[in-house]
């Protein structure tokens, strides 16, 4: 019995640690919505994104990290590999600037300040009207499936830490796949509204 | 094998430059920098999968124990110890080196340098903002005491005034309300963020900032509270470039204290990189060296395998497989005298098997002209041992003499007492020619021989051969004994002719006179007289048929019968001869086998034959109180075996010495040619005749005639001697 006792509280020490392991650095894309705003079709997502401790050290250290949001558009064929209609990438990256001592945030033209980290991750937390296509790529009569995902892109990373990040899991941040049916429908269908 | 060797170390090499400019940071090939460890990897697996291979191959050809895989092997080793062992020396070393420096590289010192200049840089840019505050708190106060409409005037005044670069009112929405600018060239100024409008909106907000493309800035936001009842409340913001010596160096510094934290956070990393860069050049290094060492070692052992090949070849006595020609080096020399060596040997070994098939053919001819020959052959060596016979002298002996080759002829002589004079003739021979070394001397006799097949009369001839082939001894000896029958029967026959016709010529006027005298002096005499005469004549003219006769049986012996041979039943032959005995006064009892094959002969001939020698059992049982004559037929072998046996004297001893001699009779009225007559007979038919005293008295004659089949081979035999003799 006392043998037993150690035993289940080997496992539950195991449990906790990989719980915790498991809790300290990850991506979760919460949700996902695809908004028609005059020619094109944007995205608005809400994403949870824990950097985990090594990360966050890093950051602090001033190694730029960018992180890559993936958007895309498939149309599920019968017998074939689903059509992919539109693939889209954005980056944004998260850097400490000891200067200044603010977090920048840079997406494509755009950066902002922070002075504290978490007010940085806010801006990569909530994606706000990313346009993703073109309304006039949808066609009539199919169905579509858009798939968003997130991932921490360790090969901008210097080469030291990347050396790391092969072979460490504090580094391997990426989310699982959000995959969600999109109101999205035919031009015309929706001028005749 | 050889070029995917070659070309994976080439491959190796290539890559592992890239790898090693990928680990000193250079920026183009730093980006593959792990596409390039994994096709590092990658080649060292495939290395490792051909070293695999390449030792599985000798291991299989040493197991196989193919010629020069333990050379290879042992070329291999050597190959690949000189490789690894100077590499791993260098490896161990660099590692332990590169950890060391690495180390070194950062210090407390450094550290606290870069803290110092990057907090000086701040420090500095903080009294700027602080300068840029104050004067906007007081621009502030003065724009809020201005109405409205004058607030772009007196802005634009005020930013000449204080020398700042960019000036903005806005509204706490964010809304832009008026805009001084020293830089002509913008139309739109940077606007703050929502969170520093908020914020901006109670109290002052100031901060560096770095804007995209443009530098470093410093930004004021300050709240100006109108003093009109309507008014709102306006944010003031400023924008000023940090002068551009400042920001350079403040940037450079914190490039440099960014890069320092960057290296020193991934201290550990850089270590691992460089250790992981050092152990795959090590392993690419290393691998490639064992597989060109066992290329190498192959090419350097091979002419050396195909050495031991061809030695290996000649050995199996194949002198006609050339080895490949191999350069011009120490080794294609010793290829080529091997080849050279090779050809001469092969010549010899030509050569030497012509002599030896010459060799082997004069022996054929030899042992063919000897096992020929009628003669018997004995070749004796010096120590007076059998060397070899021939298959006539083993034919002519009457038994196998392959039991005493290699043996003394003594012992010959001693297991065959028959031979016994033969042989002491030959050894006196022997002797007296190896003592005195007559060479030339020659012995030649005749001798009788009382063998298991009868009599026989040897002529014997020993020749010492010459000095250098082994100075033995050559008997040669010829049965002579059928051919010297022969002469004396021919002789007999003549004589028999002779006599013959010299007596017959006479006796018939002799019995014509007598009966004539008879004829004419009877009438004239007394009758004592005449029959005087008359007996007297009758006694010429009876004793004239009995000369007459003696002389046709004489004729009879000499006259060489035709014969002719037919299937003859020889029981059946008895029966028909039989009923002439019925009135014999002897008892006469018939033994016949009850199973007689066929035999070939000349019944007339063997007619006589049984004639005869019922008539000589009949005449020597003359007188004897209880005659008995016994006929019994058999089978011997491949012979028919015809016995007559009486219970009368016998034999004398001198008759039996030579019983078939003519004119040698024991009986008051014989001519002595009766048994002679049967033996010439029986030797017309191949047979033999035996005569023998029985034990309990009286003769006893057997005949053995061979039966049909073993005739055939007989007879081409005995037609052979008779040609010869």
């Amino acid at each position: 019995m006392h043998c037993c006792k150690k035993v289940s509280l080997f496992f539950a020490f195991m449990m906790t640690c990989l719980l915790a392991s498991a809790s300290d650095h990850h991506v979760i894309i919460k949700s996902a919505d695809l908004k028609s705003s005059g020619e094109a079709y944007i995205l608005n997502a809400d994403l949870e994104i824990s950097l985990g401790e090594k990360v966050e050290e890093a950051i602090n250290k001033g190694v730029p990290v960018e992180f890559v949001y993936e958007f895309k558009l498939v149309s599920p064929r019968a017998f074939w590999f689903d059509k992919v209609v539109v693939k889209t990438r954005t980056r944004i990256t998260v850097s400490y600037h000891a200067l200044s001592r603010q977090y920048l945030v840079k997406q494509s033209e755009r950066q902002t300040s922070h002075e504290i980290l978490r007010e940085a991750m806010i801006e990569l937390v909530q994606l706000y009207d990313w346009d993703v296509f073109e309304r006039a790529l949808i066609e009539k009569g199919r169905g579509y499936q858009a798939i968003l995902s997130m991932h921490l892109d360790d090969s901008r990373l210097p080469k030291a830490i990347q050396v790391e990040a092969i072979r460490s899991e504090d580094w391997h941040l990426a989310s699982e796949d959000f995959v969600w049916k999109p109101k999205v429908k035919w031009l015309p269908e929706i001028l005749n509204q | 094998m050889k070029y995917i060797v070659f070309f994976s170390a080439a491959l190796g090499l290539v890559l592992l430059y890239l790898l090693s400019l990928a680990s000193a940071n250079t920026a183009v090939v730093g980006d593959y920098y792990k596409i390039l460890l994994y096709l590092n990897i990658a080649l060292a697996s495939l290395l490792v999968v051909l070293i695999t291979f390449q030792i599985k191959s000798l291991y299989k050809s040493i197991k196989n124990q193919v010629v020069g895989s333990r050379l290879n092997l042992r070329m291999v080793s050597a190959f690949a110890m000189m490789a690894i062992i100077p590499g791993l020396i260098v490896y161990l070393v660099s590692v332990n080196f590169l950890s060391r420096s690495i180390e070194s590289w950062f210090n407390v010192k450094v550290e606290a340098a870069l803290d110092g200049g990057l907090s000086l840089g701040q420090r500095a840019l903080d009294t700027l903002l602080d300068d840029m505050e104050n004067q906007a708190e007081s621009m502030a106060t003065t724009l809020a005491l201005q109405p409205g409409l004058l607030q772009y005037r007196v802005l634009h005044d005020l930013r000449e005034r204080s020398g700042i670069q960019d000036a903005t009112l806005l509204s706490p929405s964010g809304r832009i309300m008026a805009v001084s600018s020293a830089e002509a060239s913008s139309f739109l100024p940077e606007l703050p963020s929502v969170t520093q409008l908020r914020q901006a909106q109670y109290r002052l907000v100031g901060k560096v900032e770095p804007i995209p493309d443009k530098g470093l800035y410093l930004r004021v936001l300050v709240p100006v509270n109108s003093q009109e009842l309507t008014g709102e409340t306006l944010i003031l913001q400023l924008l000023q470039p940090v002068p551009k010596s400042l920001s350079n160096t403040a940037e450079a510094v914190q490039d440099v204290y960014r890069d320092y934290q960057e290296l020193s956070y991934s201290r550990n990393s850089i270590k691992d990189v460089f250790k992981l860069t050092l152990t795959l050049v090590l392993m690419l290094a290393m691998l490639s060296a064992l597989a060109i060492a066992f290329v190498l070692s192959r090419r350097l052992s091979r002419p050396l395998t195909v050495l031991a090949e061809g030695t290996r070849t000649i050995a199996d006595g194949n002198y006609s497989k050339m080895l490949p020609e191999h350069g011009n080096d120490e080794l294609g020399v010793l290829v080529k005298s091997f080849n050279s060596m090779m050809r001469q040997l092969g010549d010899a070994n030509k050569a030497n098997e012509q002599n030896h098939q010459r060799l082997e053919a004069a022996r054929g001819y030899l042992e063919t002209t000897l096992a020929h020959l009628s003669s018997g052959v004995l070749a004796i060596n010096r120590k007076g041992e059998l060397r070899t016979f021939n298959l006539a002298a083993k034919d002519i002996l009457g038994f196998n003499l392959a039991q005493y080759e290699n043996q003394n002829l003594s012992k010959i002589a001693v297991e065959n007492s028959f031979l016994a004079e033969f042989i002491k003739v030959i050894q006196t021979h022997f002797e007296l020619t190896v003592d005195e070394g007559q060479v030339s001397a020659e012995m030649n006799r005749q001798l009788e021989v009382l063998g298991p097949s009868g009599k026989q009369l040897l002529s014997v001839r020993a020749t010492r051969m010459p000095a250098n082939a082994n100075s033995g001894f050559v008997v040669v000896f010829d049965d002579i004994t059928t051919m010297a029958q022969a002469q004396r029967d021919a002789a007999w026959g003549e004589v028999a002719r002779r006599l013959a016709h010299e007596i017959k010529n006479p006796l018939t006027p002799i019995q014509l006179s007598a009966e004539r005298m008879q004829h004419k002096l009877s009438d004239k005499l007394s009758v004592e007289d005449a029959r005087m005469l008359a007996r007297a004549t009758s006694t010429i003219v009876s004793q004239v048929d009995a000369l007459k006769s003696m002389v046709n049986k004489f004729s009879e012996y000499a006259r060489a019968p035709s014969v002719s041979m037919k299937n003859i039943d020889l029981n059946q032959l008895i029966r028909d001869v039989s009923g002439l005995y019925e009135h014999s006064h002897a008892d006469i009892t018939y033994d016949l086998a009850k199973v007689m094959p066929d035999l070939l002969g000349d019944s007339t001939m063997l007619r006589q034959v049984l004639h005869n020698l019922m008539q000589n059992a009949q005449d020597a049982l003359e007188g004897q109180v209880e005659p008995k004559i016994t006929v019994k037929t058999s089978l011997d072998n491949n012979a028919t075996v015809l016995m007559v046996s009486d219970n009368g004297q016998g034999f004398p001893e001198q008759i039996l010495a030579h019983p078939y001699e003519p004119y040698v009779t024991t009986k008051a009225k014989g001519t002595g040619l009766g048994l002679a007559i049967v033996k010439k007979m029986v030797e017309e038919h191949l047979g033999q005749i035996f005569i023998t005293n029985n034990a309990t008295g009286g003769a006893c004659i057997s005949i053995k005639l061979p039966l049909k089949e073993a005739l055939v081979e007989l007879g081409a035999q005995k037609i052979d001697s008779k040609n010869k003799s």
